[in-house]
């Protein structure tokens, strides 16, 4: 295995690193990188299936929530027990259930969307969010409209410094590491079959399926790969936040900004999203201290701009540019 | 008490809810049959209705009725401008991009109403007493909320199959390309579409203020969006009035289920129901994606 | 002795009250080169595309080596060996020469590895004479050039039976018979069995051993070319229209 086809991806994973160090490393940074790697981790999951695909998942945000109930119920419940487990086994479990359930759902909404053109799979999955968010307040499980909060749980089983560590530290490193498996997975997934196989489906989807590409099968697996991880995102959202109530769980701001950030930095690519959530990081920080409350209503005419004369982002226009180069290459 | 007569009550008042839900369904149903681009942001426009029809009460007193009528003009106008502006230069391209700009135009009208006049839920009441159905008091402005979205329908259809125009726009749905080699300017007959499916939708939104006395805030619009899909996808998304038909046929299954899911005890009623329609959705998809009512 | 490849028993498929294709039966021999022909609205590409999959059958079944694909997508059957190059070609704009003939090769049965494609992509390019331009986006292809890229990706997978919608159209005469001394080494070379679809009949048909004449979607006339072109039914068919 030559090491430096692949110096693309080691050079990303160094900067990522290096990003990492910065948040440890600088404890003023502490709070903007640690919501920075949120928002890059968020927008690599949805640009690994609407990015490959060209299908938009409007609905992935019930993924992520799914994740963080799922997470926070095996803790609470873990830790209701007399003698609780140690905290290694406690988070695993979360992270574990909350793949899982993700999985599942992903499974059962995907098989049937899927099979489905564009309008058809965006009306499948844009009722995702407020259908789960309606069964958790209607049926009151995990809380209900009341929510679910784990931080008494959390003290109680074990420390309040470990609960500090856990919640301000460890999580963000969960976090990362989430985005780390994500952008592996988007990388080893288009240099793969399935991903020429995606290519041509993006290209032409008729055309690849007489070519035969099994297009319903690829859809399917990028899409489930892409929901399970989002669901192991929203473990470790819950464990930084230590609490999820259900209008902040599924807010629509969540999908707007997963959505600006692929696209500004270039959907279908790896380190799009990471340039598109460095500057948005940047743009959202300087908006919330001039204008808060006001993020919205700026970016999404930000948005509409970027559908109809910037739908490449910035490293698509850049690999456009420079194709057939050095820096092509190095922008996966 | 469940008895016969609650439950063809509640049949008739699923009925009058079905054919203004059906109302505002038919924009969804005009706009992708015709340009084949789905409104992912129906909902608020609906809101921008409600608001329309709230303002013009509040600081005129002109009843739901007539501010329907401005709220049309309020989307017609909107069509066009969205049109030209923005539609027309994606229309071609892969549709994400227009989902997303959709989208993205639904958000930014619900922060410029949050913007505008906060996020506090509005509401008023134009109080016309009720009538009485076989005992229960059905209030009148829904009588008149359903009465009169039924016969906008009626005038969209006379629209369609008798006019100039109407006749271009079904030639268009037909055959795009025998349409423009038939002298019709496909292009015109694009933005009057959405002009017309915007301001039905709208429309749409400021008679639901006959429905709902309160609730008039930004983010209202969500559940109309998806019960709007629903609709549209039970009734063939690309057929108006398949939608028409299929907005009464889930107006009353609406109120049935609210009925039931009250007597069973099953949690809350309405987020249950809410989560019920996404069933529907995916159900008919699966089984049935052209829609249960298209031939 | 010729093994049989394709089957078509009592193929039938109308759309909308038309008959597209009214109880047609077809045999394909392995190695066989035959062409299908017939006025405009005969029922060709129908043919083709029930061949392909893209829609189902009203009635009849098809065979392949002996097994039922009747019900089979179209992607399958490609896994099984049947490819088509279209008459309109509808290569991959956004991505290059080579690329678009790696997909046609590394959906396949044979071939899975990426490495592996890419060779055999080359290959084939070589052969078409397209490999100077692998690196171009195919969107930048003349048109000519874009027939010869779509037989490519026919011809990649390793096909057994190879459908070619019109390959020949709109290529001057100069052109054509350096396509079809190329489909003909080629399928000689792999063992294919050639299927084309033609309106234009006389350029077409010295490469062939049988000439299929298909009329409002039934198969009038199924022999050697020779016999097919002066029999009376088809001459009165075509009124003419054959000798161009």
């Amino acid at each position: 295995m030559d090491i430096r086809t692949h110096r693309s991806l080691i050079i990303l994973f160094l900067v990522s690193l290096i990003l990492l160090f910065v948040r440890v490393g600088i404890p003023e940074t502490r709070q903007i990188l640690s919501i920075l790697f949120f928002y890059i981790a968020l927008s690599e999951v949805f640009n690994l299936f609407t990015g490959l695909t060209l299908y938009v998942c409007f609905g992935y945000v019930a993924f992520v929530a799914l994740g963080m109930y799922g997470g926070g119920a095996t803790i609470k419940y873990l830790l209701s027990a007399s003698s609780p487990p140690p905290l290694a086994v406690v988070l695993a479990c979360a992270f574990a259930v909350a793949g899982i359930l993700a999985l599942i759902l992903a499974l059962a909404v995907g098989w049937i969307s899927v099979r489905l053109k564009g309008a058809y799979f965006a009306i499948a999955t844009i009722g995702l969010n407020e259908g789960l968010k309606n069964l958790i307040e209607g049926t009151g499980i995990w809380g209900g409209s009341s929510g679910l909060v784990i931080a008494n749980d959390l003290i109680q089983s074990y420390n309040y410094d470990t609960f500090i560590f856990v919640t301000s530290e460890l999580a963000d490193y969960l976090i990362f590491t989430v985005y780390a498996v994500t952008i592996l997975c988007i990388y080893l997934v288009i240099k793969s079959r399935l991903g020429y196989g995606l290519a041509a489906l993006r290209e032409d989807e008729e055309a690849a399926n007489v070519m035969g590409v099994n297009v319903v099968r690829y859809k399917l697996i990028v899409f489930v790969i892409s929901a399970t991880l989002a669901g192991m995102l929203g473990a470790g959202k819950m464990i930084k936040d230590v609490a999820i109530y259900p209008p902040q769980a599924f807010a629509v701001s969540y999908t707007v900004e997963a959505i600006v950030i692929s696209m500004l930095g270039g959907l279908g690519t790896v380190t799009g999203p990471v340039i598109g959530g460095l500057i948005y990081g940047v743009l959202k920080y300087v908006l919330t201290v001039s204008f808060p409350g006001l993020q919205l209503l700026a970016l999404a005419p930000a948005l509409m701009v970027m559908c109809v004369m910037f739908p490449y982002g910035i490293v698509g226009w850049l690999r456009r540019r420079f194709k057939g180069s050095k820096i092509e290459s190095l922008l996966i | 008490m469940v008895t016969a007569e609650y439950v063809i009550f509640v049949t008739i008042a699923g009925v009058m809810l079905g054919t203004f839900y059906g109302l505002a369904t038919i924009g969804l149903s005009f706009t992708f049959g015709i340009l084949r681009i789905l409104n992912s942001g129906h909902g608020s426009f609906v809101m921008i209705g409600a608001y329309i029809s709230y303002w013009c009460f509040a600081l005129l007193g002109l009843p739901p009725l007539v501010s329907s009528l401005l709220a049309f003009a309020v989307g017609f106008f909107m069509g066009f401008a969205l049109y030209h502006g923005l539609i027309s230069r994606v229309l071609g391209g892969p549709e994400l991009i227009s989902l997303v700009l959709m989208f993205a135009f639904g958000i930014f009208l619900q922060e410029v109403a949050k913007f505008s006049w906060s996020a506090s839920p509005r509401g008023f009441t134009w109080g016309l007493g009720s009538i009485n159905i076989f005992g229960y008091e059905y209030p009148l402005t829904r009588l008149i909320g359903g009465v009169v979205s039924a016969v906008i329908v009626l005038v969209l259809y006379v629209f369609l199959f008798r006019t100039k125009s109407g006749n271009a726009i079904r030639s268009v749905v037909e055959d795009p390309e025998g349409a423009a080699l038939c002298g019709v300017n496909v292009s015109r007959v694009y933005a009057l579409s959405l002009a017309i499916a915007l301001g039905l939708t709208v429309a749409s939104g400021a008679l639901s203020t006959l429905f709902v006395s309160g609730g008039i805030e930004p983010y209202m619009g969500d559940p109309y969006t998806t019960r709007a899909f629903a609709i549209a996808v039970l009734g063939g998304l690309t057929s108006p009035f398949g939608s028409f038909l299929a907005g009464l046929l889930f107006g009353i299954i609406e109120n049935l289920s609210y009925m039931l899911l009250s007597l069973a005890n099953v949690g809350n009623p309405f987020s249950m129901t809410r989560f019920l329609t996404f069933a529907m959705i995916l159900l008919v998809l699966l089984i049935r994606p052209q829609g249960l009512l298209k031939r | 002795m010729s093994k049989e490849l394709l089957r078509l028993e009592n193929v039938s498929k109308s759309f909308g009250g038309i008959r597209a294709l009214n109880n047609v039966n077809l045999i394909i021999k392995e190695g066989e080169k035959l062409a299908i022909i017939g006025p405009n609205g005969a029922g060709k590409t129908t043919l083709f595309n029930a061949i392909s999959g893209v829609f189902g059958l009203d009635s009849g079944r098809i065979f392949y080596m002996g097994r039922d694909i009747t019900k089979l997508p179209p992607f399958k059957r490609k896994y099984l060996g049947i490819s088509r190059a279209f008459q309109i070609p509808r290569p991959f704009a956004g991505m290059t020469v080579l690329d678009n003939v790696v997909v046609g090769a590394l959906f396949s049965r044979d071939i899975k590895d990426i490495m592996e494609a890419r060779v055999r992509a080359e290959e084939i390019l070589s052969l078409v004479g397209l490999h100077s331009k692998k690196d171009e986006l195919a969107v930048n292809l003349t048109s000519p050039e874009k027939k010869l890229l779509e037989l490519a990706r026919a011809l990649a997978p390793k096909p057994k039976l190879l459908l070619l919608d019109e390959i020949v159209a709109g290529i001057p005469p100069a052109e054509v018979d350096k396509i079809m001394g190329l489909v003909v080494r080629i399928s000689e070379q792999e063992n294919i069995s050639v299927v084309a679809l033609v309106e234009h009949v006389m350029r077409v048909l010295k490469y062939v051993e049988r000439a299929v004449f298909l009329h409002e979607g039934r198969v009038m006339m199924d022999d050697t070319p020779d016999k097919v072109l002066n029999s009376e039914v088809v001459k009165d068919i075509y009124l003419g229209k054959v000798y161009e």
